[in-house]
């Protein structure tokens, strides 16, 4: 995949006469102390089980590892009247969960707080509800892509998304599950959908590969699509700026993504409806002209 | 703030120490007995005592008998006894010049010489040809329709008509009568040898009031290096002190730390809002279609307005009046170029005809059959100049000119197309009213717009954007007399913006609109005694906003508060400023003068574009309005200007400092395109620009070129940004040095190099970053905004021109141009950002830090055609 990411980049420019090149460099400017900020990534939904909220710590701009993960904070979830408690697992530091009969509600405003080391931080966000499914044939349609990579047989299929999805009436988050028959194993993709349209998505949005299921017809797919606020969306919107599209030829200028958590803390904690589907990919999904 | 007040203050310091050294001349005591004698004899006895050479002319009555008293006395006060204070005294280094103060005597007429300078072989005027007239050491330059007007009083005088490039022509006229005397300068044989920036008498540089203004030949542009040997406007200004660039291979370009919006490209009087070609690796303008090229830094004269930091003004060629000509050039970058000139009904009027297209296709096509994803790939432009002229009597003159161009960039494999094209079209009426007072009468069309489908979204959408502007000008010179000239006039734009559109849903539409921009205006230059010459200007600018449109208003968080809908011409909303102008020139003697100027600009129009580089695909032309107040800049600048060794060299030195309000920028993260409420993205602030430019020119001689170097600084303040700390602009760039070089090694042969050399663009680097969603990129944190900077840039081009020595009996000249471009494929870098390794191909995502570079060497051969 990232191969012909590449060659997308090089024909831009090899078409006029000359090449662009991209090189790793060393820069010792980043090699300095990181405030070690906490970061909060949180989520609570409508569903009724058990939600995460994951603490760790800012960590230097080019690492390749883990930010440190922070463990013995006292974490909770209110809408106002009820408070849930999270409890950290023990075998995921820094994971906190709450009990497995919490149940979220659509127009509420939910707000996390973590106290850890003698700070207290707080983040709010308010469950917007969720946009109806499309039609299962629109997820084999443009802008998805279906294509049949492997030689010699014409009945599996790589059914291929876009990082996100432009031009929706409201922000929502879906996730894909299904059987992969190649690698033999559960597969799942995870794709945004945005209100209005950002260029620089577009283009040259070569960061990671586009989120994949492999299908043919009796694949079972299950999909569930989560609703995002507009803080949520703005959010998420700046990370996918920061780190899928950063690197492009139309980048926007840097930026901090923005969070709702206080006391400078970093990251987000959000509030979600979700909704979920099971269907079967027929052979009628699959005999679409791409 | 301290430093650059600092050195301002050591530029005046220096300045004022050569005054004084120069007065010191004629402060000089000298101890003389009684001496009775002529006037001449009294001068030459002076000079041996003091070995100060006078210069004076026949004018002057110097067989006067005349006794000066003995004793110590200075030498000021010797000449005072030996003349009356009708003479001046213009001191030099070792050289004292006497000049007529009062050219005129209450008995005597004055009569006016007028008429237009042209270039002998193809009747082309000369736009800023000198007229210099001997006795009186004064003169007058072509305005760019080449014409000039000197009042004289009665009497016979030497006529010296100049302009660079061009062999003098000396005319003895005696004046008793209005004269009209048209003059056509032939080509100097050894024009190849003469770099010009500024043109005109050999001391112009030193005796115009102009400041921060640079003047370009095509013929110097075309013999330097360049991308893929294509010669190219743009490119050379960049290579010009106190302008700048960001990202290699682009058009835009930034002048004295002002925005890329804020310089004012004019074809032809007509505004170019988008100069590029192939995503800015060449500008629109053709060189074969182009006479004259003037870019204004500061101490822009107050009939230019709209824009708040420089003004480019691109006057296309004429035509030949006199012949046939036919040029074709084949390059590999610039495509095939084809330009037609030739007389109309036997020199009464001339027309031009220049188009260019890239011939790219079958490479794609060949390209698209082996590597599939190239398929469909299209990557092409076009454009067509044509102007004609025609000389309806003595005293009429009707030129019409266009522009057409379009780029077509077609990306399958990205669902990415993109098409940009501008429009312009002038046509205008030269009328002399009489020989003193010059008229034009000028309307004006331009348009510039974008087309961008984008297939990938859940609905294939295409957006478009643009703006269309219909002016119409009258502006007049009255010549008044020698020592005044007045320039007023008046203008009216209508402009229609189309922010932005899309075929799918309107609800992503950014309203359009309209609005009629006036300008009133009056400047007046005027000598005043040998030494100062004043331009006093005053501009006074109306903006108007007018409906049909949708408009809205914003809270303190910039939320949308309210929707008001005005109807088709309602004015709703309106701006008035006036824009004062000065400018001056001291002259100390004829080899070094100082300058000064001041002007406020207000620029009523904004460029949107939300990226860290500065390709153009994406921008929007966006008005002034209730809720976006117009850019105001106010600008200072001082420079000492100086000639050596007989003006083979100019070198000068300038400080400015820039001062701007409402200066526009983003918030973080700003959606300019598909979002109808864009100016709740836009923050306003304040921003601030210095810097001092020093520039050396070798003019004559075998050797020529130019070095400069400018030291410059800009930045910016906008609340809710930067912690509302001040940051650099994006364009910043402390130390540019920037050099050419043209030296013909045989007649057959010229070489020429550009080197430059810059400190690296400033930029924002990440301090630290953080997990989330399971990306294996963090999310940078950002500390300051620019704080940071690429590394150095630096590039060196060559390029050899192949002349065939001339065969008279060959009606076809070929010439080759072979040239290369970053000669030690210096791979400067474009960006720099932390993010996966794209340079390996592994499906692994790894953070890394990458560094993107954009053009290394690129060798490249053209053959031009004249018949």
């Amino acid at each position: 995949m990232k191969k012909i990411k590449l060659i997308h980049l090089s024909f831009i420019f090899s078409l006029f006469f000359y090449t662009a090149c991209i090189e790793v460099i060393e820069l010792s400017e980043l090699d300095r102390p990181t405030s070690a900020s906490l970061v909060i990534e949180g989520l609570i939904t409508n569903e009724t089980k058990p939600h995460a909220v994951s603490l760790s710590r800012t960590k230097v701009a080019d690492s390749n590892s883990t930010g440190e993960k922070v463990s013995g904070a006292k974490v909770e979830i209110t809408d106002g009247i009820n408070v849930f408690r999270l409890s950290e697992i023990d075998t995921l530091p820094g994971i906190y969960v709450t009990e497995p009969n919490v149940t979220g509600e659509i127009g509420k405003t939910y707000t996390l707080t973590v106290e850890v080391d003698q700070i207290t931080y707080a983040a709010s966000d308010v469950m917007q509800p969720v946009a109806p499914f499309e039609p299962v044939q629109a997820l084999f349609e443009q802008p998805n892509r279906l294509e049949n990579t492997l030689d010699n047989n014409t009945d599996i299929y790589d059914l291929r998304f876009p990082h996100v999805r432009y031009g929706v009436a409201v922000p929502s988050r879906q996730t894909l599950f299904a059987f992969d028959s190649i690698a033999n194993g559960l597969r799942q993709a995870v794709f945004y959908e945005f209100p209005r349209i950002d260029p620089q998505g577009f283009l040259l949005n070569f960061a990671g590969s586009n989120p994949m299921l492999v299908v043919q017809a009796g694949t079972t797919i299950l999909q569930s699509k989560s609703s995002l606020s507009a803080p949520h969306y703005e959010f998420v919107r700046a990370v996918y700026s920061e780190t899928r599209f950063r690197g492009a030829l139309f980048d926007n200028i840097p930026g901090n993504a923005p969070t709702n958590v206080s006391n400078g803390g970093k990251g987000f904690f959000g509030a979600s409806a979700v909704i979920s589907r099971t269907f079967t990919v027929t052979e009628a999904n699959l005999d679409v002209d791409q | 703030m301290l430093t650059k007040f600092k050195l301002l203050f050591f530029l005046l310091l220096i300045i004022v120490h050569q005054i004084k050294a120069q007065d010191a001349i004629l402060d000089k005591e000298i101890i003389l007995n009684n001496l009775t004698g002529t006037i001449e004899e009294v001068l030459s006895k002076l000079s041996e005592k003091t070995a100060i050479n006078f210069t004076y002319s026949n004018q002057i009555e110097t067989s006067k008998v005349v006794t000066v008293k003995g004793g110590k006395q200075t030498v000021k006060s010797i000449l005072d006894q030996l003349f009356t204070n009708e003479i001046a005294y213009i001191v030099g280094k070792n050289r004292i010049i006497l000049s007529l103060k009062t050219r005129k005597k209450k008995d005597n007429k004055n009569f006016t010489v007028s008429g237009h300078i042209s270039d002998s072989t193809n009747g082309e005027f000369l736009i800023g040809a000198t007229v210099f007239v001997e006795e009186l050491s004064d003169g007058a330059v072509t305005n760019l329709y080449g014409f000039y007007s000197l009042t004289l009083p009665t009497g016979t005088y030497t006529f010296l008509y100049t302009f660079i490039g061009y062999k003098t022509i000396r005319k003895k006229i005696t004046l008793s009568a209005d004269l009209k005397v048209d003059i056509e300068l032939p080509v100097s044989s050894t024009q190849l040898n003469e770099i010009e920036i500024t043109s005109g008498a050999k001391e112009r540089n030193i005796l115009s009031k102009e400041i921060s203004t640079h003047k370009l030949s095509i013929r110097n542009i075309e013999a330097m290096p360049a991308i893929g040997g294509n010669p190219d406007i743009i490119k050379s200004i960049q290579l010009l002190p106190g302008v700048t660039t960001v990202g290699e291979g682009s058009t835009g370009f930034f002048v004295r730390g002002g925005g890329r919006d804020q310089n004012l490209i004019l074809l032809d009087e007509a505004p170019v809002y988008n100069p590029s070609h192939l995503l800015g690796l060449l500008s629109v303008f053709n060189t074969d279609a182009i006479k004259d090229i003037t870019l204004y830094k500061g101490g822009i004269p107050a009939q230019y307005g709209g824009r708040a930091s420089s003004i480019l003004d691109i006057r296309m060629k004429e035509g030949s009046t006199k012949k046939l000509n036919v040029k074709a050039v084949l390059g590999p970058v610039g495509g095939a170029k084809l330009t037609v000139d030739a007389p109309i009904r036997q020199g009464k009027g001339a027309f031009m005809l220049s188009g260019r297209r890239t011939y790219f296709e079958p490479f794609l096509w060949a390209l698209g059959r082996v590597q599939p994803t190239a398929k469909g790939i299209r990557l092409s432009f076009y454009d067509f100049n044509a102007k004609v002229n025609y000389t309806l009597d003595d005293k009429n003159k009707l030129f019409l000119s266009g522009y057409f161009g379009r780029d077509i960039n077609r990306l399958p494999i990205l669902d990415f197309d993109i098409r940009w094209g501008n429009q312009t079209g002038t046509l205008r009426w030269n009328h002399l009213f009489n020989n003193k007072l010059f008229s034009n009468l000028t309307l004006i069309y331009s348009g510039y717009n974008y087309k961008l489908d984008i297939p990938a979204a859940e609905i294939p959408v295409g957006w478009e954007s643009g703006i269309r502007d219909t002016h119409i000008k009258y502006d007049f010179t009255l010549f008044s007399n020698p020592s005044t000239t007045f320039n007023f006039g008046l203008n009216t734009i209508h402009h229609r913006f189309d922010p932005g559109s899309n075929d799918v849903d309107s609800q992503f539409d950014i309203p359009n609109s309209q609005a009629l921009e006036h300008g009133l205006f009056l400047g007046i230059e005027k000598e005043v005694g040998n030494s100062l010459l004043l331009e006093l200007g005053m501009r006074w600018s109306l903006f108007q906003n007018v409906g049909k449109t949708t408009s809205f208003r914003f809270d303190e968080a910039y939320l949308p508060i309210d929707t008001i809908n005005y109807s088709a011409g309602e004015l709703y909303n309106s701006f008035n400023h006036f824009e004062p102008r000065f400018s001056a020139r001291y002259l100390i003697d004829d080899k070094q003068s100082i300058k000064m100027s001041y002007n406020r600009m207000v620029q009523y129009l904004h460029m949107l574009a939300n990226s860290s580089l500065s390709f153009t695909a994406f921008d929007v032309w966006y008005p002034s309005g209730p809720n976006i107040d117009p850019l105001i800049v106010d600008q200072v600048s001082i420079g000492y200007f100086r000639n050596f060794k007989d003006n083979q060299f100019e070198a000068s030195i300038e400080g400015y400092y820039k001062n701007s309000s409402n200066q526009i920028d983003y918030k973080d993260f700003a959606q300019i395109t598909f979002n109808p409420l864009l100016e709740g993205e836009l923050r306003r602030g304040k921003g601030w620009s210095y810097g001092l430019e020093f520039f050396l020119k070798k003019k004559a001689g075998k050797f020529t070129g130019w070095f400069s170097y400018t030291w410059s600084r800009a930045f910016h303040q906008i609340p809710e940004i930067n912690n509302n700390s001040p940051f650099p602009a994006l364009y910043d760039q402390p130390h540019k040095i920037a050099t050419t070089a043209l030296y013909p090694i045989s007649k057959k042969f010229t070489l020429s190099a550009n080197w430059v050399y810059n400190t690296g663009g400033a930029i924002t680097l990440p301090v630290e970053g953080y997990d989330y969603g399971g990306s294996v990129i963090p999310v940078p944190v950002y500390n300051s905004r620019n704080d940071s900077r690429l590394p150095d840039y630096h590039r060196l081009d060559l390029s050899l021109k192949i002349n065939p020595l001339k065969n008279e009996y060959r009606k076809v000249k070929i010439e080759g141009v072979v040239s290369v471009y970053n000669v030690y494929s210096r791979l400067n870098a474009l960006s720099i950002f932390v993010g996966d390794d794209f340079s390996s191909g592994s499906d692994e995502v790894r953070t890394v830090v990458n560094k993107v570079t954009l053009l290394p060497i690129i060798p490249s051969f053209s053959l031009l055609f004249k018949y």
